[in-house]
């Protein structure tokens, strides 16, 4: 279901980008489109609550101390009793996993029961977990019956939202870098410079996009790993990718002859691609790293994850979503770029003649 | 508003996001509409050398 929601976005990104004329003016409809699935995204993104399951939570609170969390669950029943020799009240509440029916654990609230915790209600509240008790004590009220409720994946959290954003971004660097390439062929076949120019155009979009996830990248892990670049495997894969295609623009940037330069970088660029699969998506997966999806992560990452409920349907779709939208944004700025370099070589031929 | 804003400042974040877009959406819709009219014009003037010709 899972792959069939995202590839679904993935599929539909790329036809509407090809299917009317790339290099043409993109008709209203479609960037009326665009600007709406891109808007649903931020949507889908940024709206819901992120909520845990008891499970989960207390996966990831046994190893680390002090852990504060989310915790999304429907109040089942209340006990309350006097703790000694503190004498504050302490309330016990039963609670269940809202998405699953029958199972049941106990919070804790210290002092006041607060008024949101009625038998029935789902509630996402901060909590903290106390490893003497083993149990987790309610800090504070973040969600009354939340409508959208975003998943919590250990190592992510609340940077959940991040990959509706990143992951789209590196897809797109590899549809641009694909693209190029096959004009590259096209070119070296036909010998049309429009070829050369869409392959061109394409390129530095896609060098644009990848620059975009490193970046997009490194803030995050700053925050997880605690500095910027740490030369994990994925780190070190897009920064040789992002050398590669560097090199492709000194070439062409090197050479005067317009033939020359463009049969020259054509050629590099299929060399280029070769490499690009195994960058993004085997040697990161290959290798032991901090990167979801890791040799040594456990599981095949968030996305490629068969366990059941690592991304529910909301993150599903917002993450299809993103795919859709930034395929998209590609494929208009794509169209641009060409006909910019279409109208500016058409001027210096002007004022040759 | 000002209290549910400080409350849920993830919505800053969200109002910050959307200003952002709308502005490169904005700017991108500008390109276009210029794109097209200098395109249009120069089909018109490689028109125009043609039939002097």
């Amino acid at each position: 279901m899972k792959g069939l929601i995202i590839g679904s976005g993935v599929i539909l990104g790329l036809v509407l980008g090809f299917l009317p004329s790339f290099q043409r003016r993109k008709p209203i409809w479609w960037i009326f489109l665009s600007v709406l699935f891109m808007f649903v995204t931020i949507f889908l993104t940024f709206v819901p609550f992120v909520g845990s399951n008891f499970a989960t939570l207390k996966f990831v609170a046994k190893n680390i101390p002090n852990f504060v969390g989310p915790l999304y669950f429907k109040v089942h029943d209340i006990q309350k009793f006097d703790s000694d020799p503190e004498k504050t009240t302490v309330s016990k509440i039963i609670v269940s996993n809202p998405r699953v029916e029958g199972v049941f654990d106990s919070l804790f609230v210290r002092g006041d029961l607060p008024k949101e915790f009625q038998i029935g209600e789902k509630l996402i509240a901060e909590v903290k977990y106390n490893p003497t008790t083993q149990h987790f004590e309610y800090l504070k009220t973040i969600a009354v019956n939340p409508l959208l409720v975003l998943p919590y994946v250990p190592q992510l959290g609340e940077q959940i939202r991040i990959m509706n954003f990143h992951v789209p971004c590196a897809w797109v660097a590899v549809v641009a870098y694909l693209i190029s390439m096959f004009f590259s062929i096209k070119y070296l076949r036909y010998h049309k410079f429009e070829d050369d120019d869409i392959s061109s155009a394409s390129a530095l979009l896609g060098t644009i996009f990848a620059i975009l996830a490193t970046v997009t990248g490194m803030i995050w892990a700053k925050f997880n790993w605690g500095s910027f670049w740490n030369w994990d495997p994925r780190q070190t894969s897009i920064f040789v990718l992002l050398l590669i295609y560097f090199a492709y623009f000194v070439l062409r940037q090197s050479i005067d002859n317009a033939e020359m330069k463009a049969r020259l970088s054509s050629v590099y660029s299929i060399v280029a691609f070769v490499t690009v699969p195994f960058l993004v998506f085997v040697m990161p997966r290959l290798l032991a790293g901090n990167h979801p999806g890791s040799a040594n992560s456990g599981n095949a990452g968030p996305i490629l994850s068969t366990q059941e409920g690592t991304l529910n349907l909301l993150q599903t779709f917002g993450f299809s979503f993103g795919f859709l939208s930034f395929t998209m944004l590609f494929f208009w700025l794509l169209s641009l770029k060409i006909r910019i370099n279409q109208i500016h070589k058409l001027i210096l031929r002007q004022e040759n003649v | 508003m000002f209290e549910f804003l400080s409350n849920n400042q993830l919505y800053i974040v969200l109002i910050i996001v959307i200003i952002i877009w709308i502005g490169l959406f904005w700017y991108l819709l500008n390109t276009e509409r210029k794109l097209s009219k200098i395109e249009s014009k120069f089909q018109k003037m490689l028109n125009n050398k043609v039939n002097e010709k």
